[in-house]
């Protein structure tokens, strides 16, 4: 009983802020594109009823199939703007409580997955940045899973203090910290080389794939099933209360970055060039490192590590809409979204009634994706 | 007015400016020479704030560098570095229209400067391919072009400044001198300040209205080009025996010409 009343509070709280979401980024993409502003309008127009299609596809989707319109009338009917029915109130609730808020939480990671691998790779200036491939996702894996085994002991002093909010706190440092040595690596004398910042995230990759194996050869069987469930990644959501930490801090970080479109335009050019067209460049790359490691290690630290997401909607954005920032964020946000609600639907219902972890979805679709770009960069020298 | 008081820049125990005090006034196009390493690029990054030299002070108006904000240098100086990369398919049109970011201007005033500007750098027909596909003179200008464009015909009467690293150095005989006669033009027409560095002695003769002759980090010579170029400081400087005459279209312009070897001459 508890459980359902925290849940429907939740829920209020986080649907208007994610419909939010898609009218104001929609709606920055357009105030600042004007020279296109009809190209701009269709892509973005189209994604949201995409997105919207493949919501409401998901909401239907999975051990109960329903079809559309009984998803919208239980829908309604969990908003409390239809009155429940008398004898079947299980649709109703399967939504509210498994389905939704699964729903939200797919367009939170995908969507900022996405938007952060396209700014990574606006910052490196190369197309082959992801949160992944840099190790800024397993930084933060190795904060959440090094707080799961040590919560009750080494950090009992902070978890007293910080409560719930500890998990969040050390993923954040750890994906900082992953961020910020991988580009000290990669960048020198204010040029990125391709090979050092991929070498430099494996080797990143390396040294948080073993700490957490460490931590799992330490922890509990109760920890261990946490730690399997951080390095698959899974949109299982455990508590409303990390919903609601996720939407509260990854969401405003995402519409932050939304704004830095032009710095990230003029950044492509080299950091010199930035600097010549007015930007405060050492600034604007230390908020923009934040922001990512910000908006990572909530995204991990909820959902574990989901790979490639970040890799691949910003290539295939590219494709249709162009490199320019103020078009490709908004839309990445919006794609990566659509993207891992499909990815999740298909971890749901392929071996129903059991689940796969979304980030072998993800792994098995951008893995021959990675490769086929290291072959067509081989053959051309370009992306 | 950019004015470089007793700058000195070292790195690495190397002298890469000695001591340089010089003023460049608006409205003129001074080209910058000298033989490899002597200091060209040191300079232009000390007037771009890349370089901070200690000691030394650069300022621009009467204030020193470090007083402006990088908004406010961007809207009246603009620079074009020796080597500039972009691997991501922007179009022509779109990397001139970054030379608008720090103004602004309406949507339909930047598009038709770009038109401007574009014309004027023989772009147009560019101007809707991607930029990695383009040939590398054919990026230099459209690189110039957004440069061009970041300090175009402003209506406000700030002193503005074009700083040019080796502008022509990817560049085809014609579209070079196309390229340096705008710059006289616009140095002349719109009062721009140009300081550009340069290779070709022939082509600095025939375009500066002032030229600055360096070497080790010093100032060797200051001056119009037929005061800066006699025979004995080009070849004492280019460590190569020159000859210098006077141009058969205008006896004002020097022309120079390295004298050959002996046994290349035989």
């Amino acid at each position: 009983m508890l459980n359902s009343e925290m849940s429907i509070c939740f829920f209020n709280v986080s649907q208007p802020e994610s419909n939010a979401h898609f009218a104001i980024s929609f709606h920055i993409g357009l105030s600042l594109l004007s020279y296109s502003k009809y190209r701009a309008r269709g892509t973005l127009g189209g994604l949201v009823i995409i997105l919207i299609v493949a919501s409401l596809y998901s909401l239907s989707a999975g051990a109960i199939d329903t079809s559309m319109f009984e998803t919208l009338r239980a829908t309604a009917q969990f908003l409390g703007l239809v009155p429940m029915d008398q004898d079947n109130n299980s649709l109703p609730q399967i939504l509210g409580q498994i389905r939704i808020p699964r729903l939200i939480l797919a367009i939170i990671v995908g969507g900022g997955l996405a938007i952060t691998g396209t700014v990574l790779q606006a910052l490196f200036r190369n197309p082959m940045a992801d949160p992944g491939l840099l190790g800024v996702s397993s930084g933060a894996a190795f904060g959440a899973a090094a707080t799961i085994v040590f919560g009750v002991s080494f950090f009992a002093q902070a978890f007293a203090v910080f409560g719930n909010w500890l998990l969040i706190l050390v993923a954040f440092a750890g994906s900082f910290i992953s961020l910020s040595v991988v580009y000290r690596l990669a960048t020198f004398n204010r040029r990125t080389d391709i090979p050092t910042m991929l070498l430099a995230g494996v080797a990143v990759n390396a040294i948080t794939g073993a700490m957490i194996g460490l931590l799992s050869y330490i922890a509990s069987d109760t920890q261990l099933r946490d730690l399997i469930f951080w390095s698959l990644g899974s949109l299982g959501i455990t508590d409303w209360w990390k919903l609601g930490a996720t939407a509260l801090i990854a969401t405003p970080a995402c519409f932050a970055l939304l704004f830095h479109a032009r710095a990230l335009n003029a950044n492509l050019l080299g950091e010199s060039e930035a600097r010549h067209l007015g930007f405060d460049v050492e600034k604007i790359k230390k908020r923009l490192i934040i922001l990512v490691a910000l908006v990572v290690s909530v995204v991990v630290a909820v959902s574990g590590v989901i790979g490639f997401v970040g890799l691949v909607v910003p290539h295939l954005l590219r494709l249709v809409v162009g490199p320019d920032h103020r078009l490709l964020l908004p839309a990445s946000a919006l794609a990566g979204a659509i993207l891992l609600i499909m990815a999740d639907i298909i971890a749901r219902t392929i071996v129903a009634p059991a689940e796969i972890p979304i980030g072998i979805i993800t792994a098995v679709l951008g893995g021959p994706f990675f490769l086929g770009l290291l072959i067509r960069h081989k053959r051309k020298q370009v992306f | 007015m950019f004015r470089v008081k007793n700058i000195s820049v070292t790195f690495s125990h190397h002298t890469l400016l000695d001591d340089f005090s010089c003023d460049f006034p608006t409205g003129q196009l001074c080209m910058i020479l000298g033989p490899n390493g002597a200091g060209k690029t040191t300079l232009l990054k000390c007037l771009d704030g890349e370089i901070t030299p200690s000691p030394g002070v650069v300022e621009l108006n009467g204030q020193p560098l470090s007083r402006w904000s990088n908004l406010e240098l961007a809207t009246q100086r603009a620079v074009l570095p020796q080597y500039s990369n972009l691997d991501f398919p922007f179009t022509v049109r779109d990397v001139v229209l970054m030379g608008r970011i720090p103004h602004d201007t309406t949507e339909d005033e930047n598009q038709k400067i770009a038109d401007d500007v574009l014309a004027h750098c023989d772009c147009v027909h560019l101007a809707a391919r991607a930029f990695p596909t383009l040939s590398g003179g054919e990026q230099q200008r459209v690189h110039t072009a957004r440069i061009l464009a970041q300090i175009w015909n402003q209506s406000n009467d700030k002193n503005r400044f074009l700083l040019l690293d080796e502008p022509v150095s990817a560049l085809d005989l014609s579209h070079q001198y196309s390229l340096l006669t705008l710059l006289k033009q616009l140095a002349k027409d719109q009062q721009i300040g140009i300081i550009c560095s340069l290779h070709n002695l022939n082509l600095a003769a025939q375009f500066a209205d002032r030229c600055l002759l360096i070497d080790n980090g010093q100032l060797i010579a200051d001056g119009a080009p037929k005061d800066v170029f006699s025979e004995d400081i080009l070849s004492k400087v280019f460590s190569i025996e020159m000859w210098v005459n006077p141009h058969p279209q205008n006896p004002d312009i020097p022309l120079i010409m390295p004298k050959l070897d002996e046994n290349t001459v035989s």
